[in-house]
């Protein structure tokens, strides 16, 4: 679970989990923006721009990270969060873990 | 320039609207989640950088020989002591400091790496931890494999120290198994402490007697077998061209797509890697579950334990097995066989000591 954003310096760290979080932002954009488009509410001159967009986004994103050499850092803040998320997954869904948790609250 | 302008503001306000509506949901747990989990991490990291310009500030200026106690301020680290000294070159000199500086002199703990099958009494010399003597407390047919510490944990923050030690802890576990055929292995920093005067070796002695009916069973349940550890990964490129050669409906899209504008080329792209994503897990499990089947079936035991990450390739399932002897080989055949499947590789390690049955 460890969120290592450790890449010699701060301007690293902090940069990647900034364009980490944008990217994340342009993920969930992208499922709206298909929940539209198939949903049927958008113009086909609407998909074209939404897409275009998109993909300017896509661009502009890969771009800073090539600049910065930040595309290592971003990944694992993207890691990270992904355990974290898988963890707290796996503790809501998984029956054997509560009891496993409550025991260890138990006991410390 | 317009229409981008628009398309902008459009995006825009569906992201404002998404979090908000994501945040509003998802409030409290998210709240919660961060407090318990990013915060200390993100602390953490922050401190570690902080630390890390500021030694190379400091270092930069004239003190370069106290570089290592600036270190130890800025960050808080407390090695417990250099590394080199951990290392296993048996150094002569350093050692009697080293065990002073603990107070190991008289150790009154015994560190335990595992009880093994055998009432034997031997000395298996100075292979253990910080180069300490490692020997056996036999009680009744079996016997403690221990070296005398101080009742202290082994601590250290530094993780090159602490892996060097568990390194060690694992060697002295394979000579054990190799001399003593089975072992039921220790954690890492088992310390049996004396209290009141006890002599440190009765205390032990009393322990494998207490335990001893527990003990015995695990011995005879992990005896003749050995602990493998079994990890099948699959290449997500290969997989990926497999599927998009093989799927009608990757295809279609595929052919689609050639006719359409940029913007929604695009859109169409973010479709295929989504259907061939989609795809990838439906037979991810699907391997899964035959693999699974096909190991289980060579097997004495099996133990599920959590993927990892790897760079290049996606840990399909990594499994901790007890083998019987007479049966390692039929089961290298059958992960040789997944091993030449297309996209698939095995790493198989081991012989362990039986970490995860016991």
């Amino acid at each position: 679970m460890p969120l290592d954003i450790d890449e010699g310096n701060l301007k690293h760290g902090v940069l990647g989990l900034v364009i980490a979080l944008v990217e994340i932002i342009r993920d969930t954009l992208r499922i709206e923006a298909f929940r539209r488009m198939d949903g049927g509410s958008l113009a086909d001159e609407e998909c074209e721009r939404l897409g275009e967009a998109l993909l300017d986004l896509d661009m502009a994103i890969e771009e800073i990270k090539e600049e910065q050499g930040i595309t290592e850092a971003v990944q694992q803040v993207r890691d990270g969060l992904d355990d974290i998320a898988r963890e707290v997954v796996d503790r809501m869904a998984n029956p054997v873990r509560w009891e496993e948790e409550a025991e260890r609250q138990g006991v410390c | 320039m317009e229409k981008d302008l628009r398309a902008r503001k459009a995006i825009e306000q569906l992201v404002r609207q998404e979090v908000q509506r994501i945040a509003s949901e998802t409030k409290d747990l998210l709240r919660e989640m961060v407090r318990a989990t990013l915060l200390p991490e993100l602390r953490a990291a922050i401190q570690d950088s902080i630390s890390e310009v500021v030694q190379e500030a400091l270092s930069e200026e004239i003190l370069p020989v106290r570089e290592a106690d600036i270190f130890e301020e800025v960050s808080g680290v407390e090695a417990a002591f250099p590394e080199e000294e951990v290392g296993e070159m048996p150094d002569a000199e350093g050692e009697p400091a080293l065990e002073e500086a603990r107070g190991t002199k008289n150790g009154s703990g015994r560190y335990a790496y595992c009880v093994a099958d055998s009432g034997e009494m031997v000395n298996l010399g100075q292979i253990g931890i910080e180069n300490s003597e490692v020997y056996t407390i036999p009680y009744n047919g079996l016997c403690a494999v221990v070296h005398n510490c101080s009742t202290e944990p082994y601590k250290s923050e530094d993780e090159e120290v602490v892996k060097g030690w568990v390194q060690i802890h694992q060697k002295v576990l394979d000579v054990a198994m190799e001399r003593f055929a089975t072992v039921l292995p220790l954690g890492f920093d088992t310390i049996i402490k004396s209290e009141d005067e006890v002599e440190p070796d009765q205390v032990v002695k009393d322990w494998l007697k207490d335990d001893f009916e527990n003990l015995r069973e695990k011995m005879d349940r992990v005896r003749g077998n050995q602990e493998f550890g079994i990890q099948v990964f699959y290449d997500p490129k290969v997989m990926g061209e497999v599927i998009a050669r093989e799927s009608e409906e990757i295809q279609k899209l595929q052919v689609e797509m050639a006719s359409q504008k940029p913007g929604m080329a695009y859109m169409y792209k973010q479709k295929v890697e989504k259907a061939v994503k989609e795809e990838m897990e439906r037979r991810a499990e699907q391997s899964f579950k035959d693999l699974y089947q096909a190991i289980r079936n060579q097997v004495d035991d099996i133990k599920v334990e959590k993927v990892k990450r790897d760079r290049d390739k996606t840990m399909l399932m990594n499994l901790s097995c007890l083998v019987l002897k007479e049966k390692v080989e039929d089961l290298g055949n059958v992960l040789e066989g997944i091993d030449n499947m297309d996209g698939f590789s095995v790493r198989f390690t081991g012989p362990w000591a039986s970490h995860s049955f016991v």
